[in-house]
């Protein structure tokens, strides 16, 4: 969806919030929140007071985070199937994707993948910008909603830097990445990283040394390499590390505030770089 | 374990299944019997997402205030609303319609895998059958898994395996028999019932067989993973018309591999253990038989182990495109490549002189003239690789070995000059002396479940002979094993070469994936040429299409097999398929319909099936040991792990240098000359350094780079002494076979170029074809979720030649495929069709869009296969709605309803056929196989799929 479908979209939100708010559902100044396009994500932001405590992860000791090794992928997007078919994801939705970039010209040209998804970050705009409670922190820090009180005003799609939620079609509802805590929680991993054919992506508790994903980052520095995160500048913390010059390369095609994942990356013709 | 009933096959699955455990930390603990765990019943009618696979969905118009706040929890949500805020607050928090009634509950869902069982399965959507653990609760199948325990794959799956659910859940697959009651190819269809089916499919073989032509009876699988079923019914019947689609696929890499090693066809790169990676248009990050477990270890071999990968492949693929290195020849000359690449060893003095000298069929001296000429500048003007970089390489390669290997594929194989390309590659092994080394180009003899399982008794092999199946042109397509020549079938059926009076196809979709798409459709519509096809397939394909009974197949998650291939691991295991859930509708798998049809055809022919496939299986894994930590043995350990690994079996590092017993050598004779050790007329192994040991299993016992027996096989000359001294007893010397039609075949790995290829002039442009990393050839365009991903396929040119050609992104271009010139004025038995006014044979014509990518050489045109699908159902064609419902009479769209794609199908074309109006990434793309004409290569009959010659023009 465009920044301008999207805008559209929140608008026809805000309606549908003044009349619940006239049918008594809830008693509160809906017109604040039909006022005109926002460029600042920050303006989306509601008082702190109302979203510490669902910024703050229960007290369970856990930290899950995540390390992709960009070197190792080779773009077979079992990850984004194993998703889909987990999470029954409809089509022309993606809680994840793999964007590819071929860099370089012929003779010299190489393929490079980016397997991308919620980062779970730590100061989460979405859950900063959520108006009616639903998106917190679950277990280990993973960023979730509570689709009890989701009702779909798309502001967290719109502060999210990294393009990673959408807006289901049928529910009405946000959705993104939740860590597969319905998995996590019964001892399995999250269904990407399981079936990941080429070792590339690590979940688990950054606490636990032990776990997967601290062997696998302690195994990457240990071998020089340089762990990034994504849109740094954004100063969300995110939880998702990476390693190999992709996320570099590869940055500019991942959506902005106000986008979801599309079938554009999938589109062959925007696979070569942009003369 | 009980009797399984073949009617309702789960019944008895379901009380015997064990619980399936100890599969490693990723799997659940805490599993509990199906159907135990009411409390995971929650909400079954009530969607909890828009994906729909298979549930109904209601609409969300009534998001919004209008709508009732069901199921809210009233108090939660005023606690979340926190406080009240301040007057004159900028933004007021608190303010929120109530979630709809379309709203996610529950979701994801906690106890989604409380409940369920672990079923152990393997994967079919490709031919590397990775190991799969199904999650199954209350009889449905909600998830599948890569496996763990299977020591091949290791747990992983890719993107294939995880649209399973689509597969076996999909609204228009086909559940019921069905006849046709139109004409062939009209699509008109009415549904059988199980019996009216079989008694006239086994009406019509009994006649075939009674009147003592069995061999009319011809039966055409496409991946077959059930090759004892197929076998025991073929031979029991009498006919050994079993034809494939092997030449499609790989016969020339096989056909180089053995003429070098004749114990194995399949190469094994140890990558994992290796330090220099060399590979030659092969595609393992994307498809390849040995995709995932293959593709997992080189990354391994490369990030742990600290390899390095250099890929030569005319087009970027994913493969080439991680590499480390990417070098694009032109297209057909890696064979060139790689005996430069000798030279340059040779000249260098980097070589393994101990491994040449003693254990191949040649020397260093006699490479080095044999090779004089091969230099990096020859090859550089053949193939356009810089000298300085096939120099480089070369040496890199020889300073990693012995921990060095090539590998290669239908990048190499795939030409008129295939079997050539695959032989100078393998040389490079032998040079430096990585054959059979740690790290290096290795093999292994278990290519399937032996030595671990004892397959079932066998009737004795049907002794018919046809031409379909061993067609006498290609010597060496059927004479270590049977390879066959798949592409000539049609066209030796127009021409009256054969006749089939019944023909069976089973998982094939020959319309979509054999060369000559028109000509293909032409035969299999004819009645005459056909008379009488039963098509066994798990939806309605292009071939279904024509056929005149359709037979609906369970699909690799609804039946029982015990398989494997060659493992990575250099020793064998075998894995188990089983029902994961009930067969949906009545579909049955082979080793149902079988038995029922060799007990109406009779004759014999119901003695073979004696016993339930229950007692089949179980006798079949019998042999499995105990695993000690749970008392299992046989089919029961399967049933718990998914498969078996006999790590008491060393992996297969350098089995030729295996001294032989004092036992061994009792009554055994050593040739004085040539160091082989005979015994009772067969070889046993070679003297070396004044010790006897194994040696390879060639007649000269060594690697033969010089191979007297492809030459003396290709003049159809007498072989069996040669047979006889390599002790592989299953080759076959045929010169009564193959009378008339001999064919010098260098006894050393030569190069040589198609003529086309050498004279193509700036007009024309050679056409190469490739598998996505999300599909099979014919057989998951289907799938919702791959086809979402990849479901077009315009033509890759290079920047340059778009140029050339006044192309840009999205124009399109009329392509037209030419027959080979080289078979024109080689094999007189094959031209056919119409000539243009230059006298050119056309293969055929279409038009395609054109994308321009970086990643591909200027004089070649790449188009992937998988795409144009006329058939296959909705999704393969990319319409939200069928364009044709005939066929629907075999399918049951109510129970299995997905309104997802109805709904949400993006990528469906609006165009109309008009191509000014067509949308990038949208349509089903178009079958390549239109315009690529039949060419065997003259050695084993593979298909040149790369080496078409094409002309273009802009319309």
């Amino acid at each position: 969806m465009t920044k301008q479908n999207r805008r559209e979209f929140l608008g026809k939100t805000a309606g549908t919030v003044a009349g619940a708010a006239a049918a008594g559902a809830l008693s509160s100044d809906a017109e604040a929140h039909a006022a005109a396009p926002k460029d600042d994500p920050a303006s989306y932001f509601q008082p702190k007071s109302y979203w510490e405590d669902r910024m703050t992860a229960p007290d369970d000791g856990k930290k899950y985070g995540w390390f992709i090794d960009t070197r190792r992928c080779f773009g077979c997007h079992g990850c984004e199937v194993a998703c889909k078919a987990e999470n029954d994801v409809p089509l022309g939705n993606f809680i994840r994707q793999t964007f590819y970039k071929d860099v370089g010209e012929y003779p010299k040209v190489a393929r490079m993948f980016l397997p991308m998804a919620c980062q779970h970050c730590e100061d989460a705009p979405c859950v900063k910008a959520c108006p009616c409670g639903a998106l917190h922190k679950g277990s280990g820090g993973s960023v979730v909603i509570d689709y009890d009180v989701c009702c779909g005003h798309a502001t967290c799609v719109e502060v999210c830097p990294y393009g990673a939620i959408y807006i289901d079609p049928v529910a009405n509802q946000a959705v993104k990445c939740h860590n597969c805590y319905h998995r996590v929680d019964e001892g399995m991993d999250p269904a990407c990283a399981t079936t990941c054919p080429s070792d590339a992506i690590y979940f688990g508790d950054l606490n636990d040394p032990d776990s997967k994903v601290s062997r696998a980052m302690s195994d990457a520095e240990e071998r020089d390499l340089e762990l990034v995160q994504l849109r740094g500048e954004k100063e969300t913390r995110p939880r998702m590390w990476f390693a190999g010059p992709a996320p570099a390369e590869i940055e500019e095609r991942i959506p902005h505030e106000g986008e979801s994942y599309n079938p554009d990356a999938y589109n062959i013709y925007n696979w070569k770089e942009k003369s | 374990m009980k009797k399984i009933d073949p009617a309702d096959p789960q019944k008895d699955v379901t009380q015997s299944r064990r619980r399936f455990f100890k599969l490693g930390a990723a799997l659940v603990t805490t599993t509990a019997i199906a159907g135990c765990d009411a409390g995971s019943q929650q909400q079954e009618d009530e969607p909890s997402s828009s994906g729909g696979n298979g549930a109904a969905l209601q609409d969300s118009d009534q998001a919004g205030a209008n709508a009732p706040p069901q199921g809210i929890d009233m108090e939660k949500w005023a606690r979340l609303k926190g406080e009240q805020w301040p007057e004159g607050t900028e933004t007021t928090p608190g303010v929120c319609p109530l979630p709809g009634p379309g709203k996610k509950k529950n979701w994801p869902d906690p106890d989604k895998y409380k409940g369920t069982e672990q079923i152990p399965g393997m994967c079919q959507l490709c031919s590397t059958i990775c190991g799969i653990i199904g999650h199954v609760k209350d009889g449905r199948l909600i998830k599948i898994e890569g496996n763990p325990n299977d020591p091949n794959s290791r747990g992983r799956l890719c993107a294939r395996g995880q649209a399973g659910l689509n597969h076996l859940y999909h609204p228009e697959r086909l559940l019921y028999p069905m006849k046709r009651v139109g004409a062939r190819g009209e699509g008109k269809w009415k549904r059988l019932t199980w019996d009216e089916a079989l008694d006239e499919i086994a009406g019509r073989l009994k006649e075939i067989r009674e009147s003592g032509t069995p061999e009319n009876f011809a039966f055409h699988q496409g991946r077959q993973r059930s090759k004892d079923a197929l076998k025991r019914f073929l031979d029991a019947y009498g006919t050994k018309t079993q034809l494939s689609h092997r030449s499609l696929c790989s016969g020339n890499r096989r056909a180089a591999n053995l003429t070098y090693l004749w114990e194995s066809d399949w190469d094994l790169n140890d990558v994992e253990n290796s330090k220099y990676i060399l590979n030659f248009g092969s595609n393992a990050f994307e498809a390849h038989q040995g995709h995932v477990p293959f593709a997992n270890r080189i990354q391994n071999g490369r990030f742990i182990n600290g390899a390095k990968m250099v890929t030569f492949d005319v087009r970027l693929s994913n493969t080439a495109g991680a590499s480390d290195e990417w070098h694009s020849p032109f297209p057909g000359t890696d064979g060139a490549v790689a005996l430069a690449m000798c030279n340059a060893i040779l000249t260098e003095g980097v070589y393994d002189e101990a491994f040449i000298n003693n254990w191949t069929t040649s020397s260093v001296e006699e490479l080095k003239e044999h090779l004089k000429d091969s230099t990096p500048e020859w090859a550089e003007s053949i193939s356009g690789v810089p000298a300085r970089d096939i120099r480089r390489i070369a040496l890199e390669f020889a300073a990693a070995a012995p921990a060095a290997t090539t590998m290669c594929n239908r990048g190499s194989s795939a030409h008129l000059n295939g079997f050539y390309n695959d032989r100078a590659i393998g040389l490079l092994n032998a040079l430096v002396g990585s054959v059979g080394k740690k790290g290096g180009w290795c093999w292994s003899p278990w290519g399937g479940l032996d030595p671990l399982v004892k397959t079932p008794q066998m009737p004795p092999g049907a002794k018919t002979w046809s031409v379909l199946e061993d067609p006498p042109e290609y010597p060496l397509a059927n004479v270590w094993r049977r390879m066959r020549v798949g592409e000539i079938i049609y066209l030796y059926l127009l021409q009256g070469r054969a006749k089939l009076d019944a023909y069976m196809t089973y998982n094939l979709d020959s319309p979509l994936t054999w060369p000559e798409e028109s000509l293909t459709n032409d035969v299999l519509c004819n009645e005459e040429l056909i008379k009488f096809h039963v098509c066994i397939n798990p939806f309605y394909n292009e071939t279904a299409h024509y056929a005149d009974i359709v037979l609906p197949w369970t699909t690799y998650l609804e039946r029982w097999d015990l398989d494997a291939r060659a493992s990575y691991n250099l020793r064998p295991y075998v894995g188990l398929r089983t029902p994961m859930v009930e067969p949906l509708g009545e579909s049955r798998d082979v080793r149902w319909i079988f038995p029922e049809l060799a007990r109406r055809i009779g004759g014999g022919m119901e003695e073979w099936y004696s016993e339930t496939e229950e007692e089949y299986m179980e006798q079949w894994a019998s042999t499995i040991p105990e695993n000690p930590d749970t008392g299992k043995s046989g089919l029961d350990r399967l049933m718990d792990e998914g498969a078996w690994e006999n790590t008491s079996i060393e992996p297969f590092y350098e089995p030729f240098l295996k001294s032989l017993s004092e036992e061994e050598m009792e009554g055994a004779e050593v040739d004085e000359e040539s160091g082989v050790i005979m015994k009772e007329g067969t070889g046993i192994g070679i003297m070396m350094d004044g010790q006897p040991v194994r040696g390879f299993k060639t007649p000269s016992r060594k690697f033969e780079i010089r191979s007297v027996f492809i030459s003396r096989a290709g003049l159809n000359q007498d072989v069996k002494d040669l047979i006889a001294r390599s002790s592989m007893s299953k080759t076959k010397a045929r010169p009564e076979q193959h009378e008339g039609h001999e064919l010098d075949i260098d006894e050393m790995p030569v190069w040589l170029q198609p003529v086309e290829h050498v004279e193509l002039d700036e007009e024309h442009l050679i056409m190469t074809s490739f598998k996505w990393n999300v599909h099979n050839h014919g057989r998951t365009m289907n799938l919702k979720w791959l086809a979402e991903i990849v479901h077009t396929n315009p033509a890759w040119i290079n920047p340059m030649t778009a140029e050339k050609y006044g192309l840009k992104d999205g124009d399109w271009i009329e392509l037209t495929g030419y027959f080979s010139r080289m078979l024109e004025e080689t094999a007189p038995h094959l031209p056919h069709g119409e000539k243009d006014e230059q006298g050119r044979l056309i293969a055929g014509r279409m038009r395609v869009p054109v994308v321009t990518m970086p990643g591909i050489h200027p004089r070649a045109i790449a188009m992937s296969n998988s795409c144009g699908h006329w058939q296959y159902t909705s999704v393969a064609q990319a319409r939200k709605s069928p364009a044709e419902t005939g066929h629907l009479e075999g399918s049951d769209g109510e129970t299995y309803r997905d309104p997802d794609w109805e709904r949400n199908m993006w990528w469906e074309d609006e165009s109309g056929g008009d191509p000014t109006a067509w949308k990038q990434n949208t349509g089903n793309g178009w079958n390549q196989n239109r315009i690529m004409p039949i060419a065997p290569d003259p050695v084993t009959g593979q298909q040149a799929f790369h080496s078409t010659v094409v002309s273009l023009k802009k319309i």
